[in-house]
């Protein structure tokens, strides 16, 4: 009996050392990876997910001058200690509002001048040119959109603790005012990093 | 080596009970539509027992849905959720709004999970519950 214990006990162990293979994961799931020392794609998406809802509850977009309203993207501030591309945060956000039919966003128009598609751009320009209306004034956004993430640590004694705090602003181009905002914090606590919530 | 497999098939079989609860609405009221809950774990539905159900109407067309959800626990426990939608022909509705979230609830409390629709399309929905405390990992 004690052999075959032995013999359980090392399969299990070496089983275990072996550690999980790679294998593909649902990225909206519950077992995702979840970090202390970095923003994870949940937490992107969790943040998104509220931001458009919140903004949806608060019925702002119902005071559009046009239907669907332009929206222009703005700036967006990573103000963590993490290095992250802001459009992981932006683009879910951009889609989900495209989905509510309610918005459409310019990519014609940027930040500094910079258009985000220069060759719709320039194209535009083109058509513009050719039909005479060269001197038109641009398709202007309704609202833009900023935003800024920022980051708070702190620990007791061997548990970490970091929140992740996503802020947005929708400004409407007519006043200049911040006709919405939302802010998401997302805080995660333990002493290393895991799997699933 | 009985020993051994006793622990392994009472880990195998607690691991194996953790399986999600799925709730949908039923019912002609549009406000207060009443709802079917199809349990699977009744450990889960202990700690998060859906109560009420609501609905109503935010930014113009898009659907907004409350549900309550009370536990008959004597400690704080967690659960994860996640509101699905579907089209008017039923038709899956992926993107916004899908992500998993977790949430504690105390004891004997009632707390509110709320969702909006991500697209006027979006007219019918699920919520799904699923254990993320389970007995064996406290």
């Amino acid at each position: 009996m004690r052999i075959a214990t032995i013999g359980l006990v090392t399969t299990l162990a070496t089983l275990a050392a072996c550690g999980p293979q790679a294998t593909y994961k649902d990225s909206r799931g519950d077992d995702l990876v979840v970090s202390l020392d970095q923003p994870n794609i949940q937490d992107f998406n969790l943040a998104a997910d509220k931001m458009v809802q919140s903004m949806m509850v608060s019925g702002v977009l119902n005071n559009a001058p046009r239907k669907p309203a332009v929206l222009g993207i703005s700036r967006i501030v990573n103000d963590t200690s993490s290095q992250f591309d802001t459009d992981q945060l932006t683009k879910k956000i951009r889609i989900a509002l495209l989905n509510t039919g309610k918005i459409e966003v310019t990519n014609t128009i940027g930040l500094d001048g910079k258009p985000e598609d220069p060759m719709a751009k320039g194209v535009q320009d083109m058509k513009d040119f050719e039909s005479g209306r060269s001197n038109k004034t641009p398709d202007l956004p309704d609202y833009t959109l900023t935003a800024k993430i920022l980051e708070n640590r702190t620990s007791a004694g061997n548990v970490k603790q970091v929140s992740y705090i996503f802020q947005l602003s929708l400004t409407d181009t007519r006043s200049g005012r911040g006709v919405w905002e939302g802010e998401e914090t997302i805080t995660k606590q333990g002493a290393k990093n895991s799997v699933g919530f | 080596m009985r020993r051994c497999i006793l622990p392994l098939a009472l880990v195998s079989a607690l691991t194996a009970c953790n399986t999600s609860n799925t709730v949908v609405p039923m019912g002609s009221d549009p406000g207060q539509p009443g709802f079917q809950q199809v349990l699977t774990n009744g450990w889960l539905n202990s700690k998060s027992n859906v109560t009420d159900v609501r609905q109503d109407v935010v930014s113009g067309d898009m659907k907004r849905v409350q549900v309550s959800v009370y536990s008959d626990q004597l400690t704080s426990q967690n659960f994860s959720y996640r509101f699905e939608w579907f089209d008017a022909s039923g038709m899956r509705m992926q993107g916004a709004g899908e992500a998993w979230q977790s949430r504690t609830i105390k004891p004997k409390e009632t707390i509110q999970l709320t969702t909006v629709a991500p697209s006027p399309k979006a007219t019918q929905w699920q919520l799904k519950l699923l254990d993320t405390n389970h007995p064996l990992d406290q």
